[in-house]
């Protein structure tokens, strides 16, 4: 005979169709190995639905929390076992609200969750301010505009002598201005 | 131990505005910064120009002499001196002038070969830079100085009248020695604004009446800078662009305005001149290589950064606004500096804030629908 195998799973899970449901359980009541794997699958549902979901630990909660939070990081708690090794509430565990009616409880290193958005809403906007500066810095190159080109000076100088010498009407000065030498290239050449 | 937390003060503004702010910061420094990209240095206060009568027989010395420099023939041996801030350059030189063709100036006792002598040819129908400027030489010199005939004196065995050109407030700017049978100037002194002498000239020889060129010259320039456009119509280059002042440093006047055009390119050389000395503004399209300039330096003039190369003439040179400005200078190094102050240069380029600025005034166009 054929045992029921993976279709045990289905059936304890409710995945079965009416058809199916009933054909497995007539099976059930004619093989006893299969029905006690049918159970066997039903406890071990039963005990895992009833198991807690696994959180973080407390540890890993406060040192999330203090690396958000400016100024130094929250203390360790010392070991908060009893006598009889029982671990007393931790920090996360406290209630908000003191007995006393004051509105929180700070401990060290400790901001209100008002004062924590300042905080970061001050970060942030540093960010922005740090980012629109560096990008009106990088933007703020000087643009060259035209082609770069370095003047023929000695064209220019060559020139301005003749000019000057027309203008005042002193050659001999005009010659000694212009050095004696007249440029090879009357334009020069753009560094292009 | 217990954490003391310091007061926290009350935010004057929502947090969430201070993003906000740190960009308008941003536009504000665009705002401050969103002056003209070219503007004119403020340049030290310019000199009074001299208001007095000039002495009528001084202003008829000067015209004379000022026909004279290319009507009458001379040959003879002269000295040049200039002085400038790093040192001072002299010569003695041959110089032959024959009406109508032009002049030779050669290194005395050389012969009139490339490298130590200068043959400029004459135009005989042009009577100046600019026939078409209203204002000559002379009359540039008596507009801007007080002249005065001071006495006489003796240059190269050559009767002399001695006519000096005066500052407002008396400061003697040029001192001319003009021969009084041709007119011709034998010796010329001028001075800067301190009353130190920046240049002089004289002639040690002089023989009037007969010049003869020798039979091989040195090679002229070609006159490539023969587009001429009138003083008068300056404007049109105004509004093409062109930087075209019509006086600077107060005294130096647009006499002259010449266009070079090669590869495509323009060349623009304006002089100006207050009658004793020249100053050339180029100016060509585009930004300073700096990168192969010989010599020069980076300078601040009057705040102004340019490159500078102190010597005679003064030079410099820089970029504004897309065009690259070179001025070439004769004149007192203070005017030529003066000159260089009251053209266009960019904002500084080299400080945080300014550059801040000019991004942020980038960034705040690109949301400007009207730019």
């Amino acid at each position: 005979m054929t045992h029921l195998g993976d279709r045990i799973s289905a059936f304890v899970d409710g995945e079965l169709d009416h058809d199916a449901r009933d054909r497995v359980l007539s099976h059930l009541a004619q093989c006893r190995d299969c029905r006690s794997a049918a159970e066997e699958q039903r406890r071990l549902k039963v005990s895992v639905a009833a198991a807690a979901a696994p959180g973080p630990s407390d540890a890993l909660i406060r040192s999330l929390i203090s690396m958000s939070e400016p100024g130094e990081p929250t203390p360790r708690e010392r070991r908060p076992l009893t006598a009889g090794g029982r671990r007393m509430p931790s920090v996360a565990q406290r209630p908000a609200t003191a007995p006393s009616g004051r509105k929180e409880v700070r401990g060290p290193g400790r901001v209100a969750p008002r004062r924590r958005v300042v905080y970061v809403a001050a970060a942030g906007a540093f960010s922005v301010s740090a980012v629109a500066f560096a990008a009106a810095f990088a933007i703020g190159e000087p643009a060259q505009q035209g082609p770069a080109l370095t003047p023929p000076l000695d064209s220019y100088t060559y020139q301005h002598a003749q000019m000057s010498g027309q203008i005042v009407g002193d050659p001999a000065y005009t010659a000694v201005i212009a050095g004696f030498t007249i440029p090879s290239s009357i334009a020069g050449t753009p560094s292009r | 131990m217990k954490h003391v937390r310091p007061p926290m003060t009350a935010w004057p503004v929502p947090v969430w505005l201070v993003p906000g702010l740190a960009v308008l910061v941003v536009v504000v420094v665009a705002a401050a910064g969103s002056a003209p990209a070219a503007v004119a240095v403020v340049a030290n206060p310019p000199e009074p120009v001299s208001t007095e009568q000039d002495d009528p027989h001084a202003v008829l010395l000067l015209e004379v002499a000022q026909r004279a420099s290319s009507r009458v023939a001379y040959a003879g041996v002269q000295y040049v001196s200039a002085w400038c801030k790093s040192g001072s350059a002299s010569q003695v030189v041959d110089v032959t002038h024959v009406p109508g063709t032009g002049s030779l100036v050669a290194v005395h006792g050389t012969p009139a070969t490339a490298g130590s002598a200068v043959f400029t040819a004459e135009d005989a129908t042009e009577d100046g830079p600019d026939a078409a400027a209203e204002d000559g030489p002379v009359t540039l010199l008596a507009r801007n100085y007080h002249l005065v005939v001071v006495g006489h004196d003796a240059v190269a065995g050559r009767s002399a009248f001695v006519v000096e050109a005066r500052k407002a407030g008396g400061a003697v700017a040029a001192r001319l020695w003009l021969d009084q049978d041709s007119g011709l100037a034998l010796r010329r002194e001028v001075f800067d604004s301190t009353g130190a002498i920046t240049k002089a000239s004289s002639f040690v020889d002089l023989t009037i009446g007969h010049a003869r060129l020798a039979e091989r010259l040195p090679t002229s320039m070609p006159d490539a800078w023969s587009d001429r456009v009138p003083v008068s119509a300056v404007g049109t280059l105004s509004s093409a662009g062109w930087t075209t002042p019509g006086v600077l440093a107060p005294r130096f006047q647009l006499s002259d305005v010449r266009r070079l055009t090669t590869d495509g390119d323009t060349i623009l050389h304006l002089t100006y001149t207050d009658g004793l000395s020249a100053i050339s503004v180029f100016q060509q399209r585009g930004h300073l290589d700096a990168h192969r300039l010989d010599g020069f330096r980076p300078t601040s003039v009057s705040g102004a950064e340019v490159y500078a190369r102190d010597g005679i003439p003064y030079r410099a040179t820089w970029s504004a606004d897309g065009v690259v400005y070179t001025v070439v200078g004769d004149a007192p190094d203070d005017v030529v500096q003066a000159v260089i102050a009251g053209l266009p240069h960019e904002q500084a380029t080299t400080g945080v804030m300014s550059r801040l600025s000019r991004g942020a005034d980038r960034v705040a166009s690109w949301f400007n629908p009207f730019s």
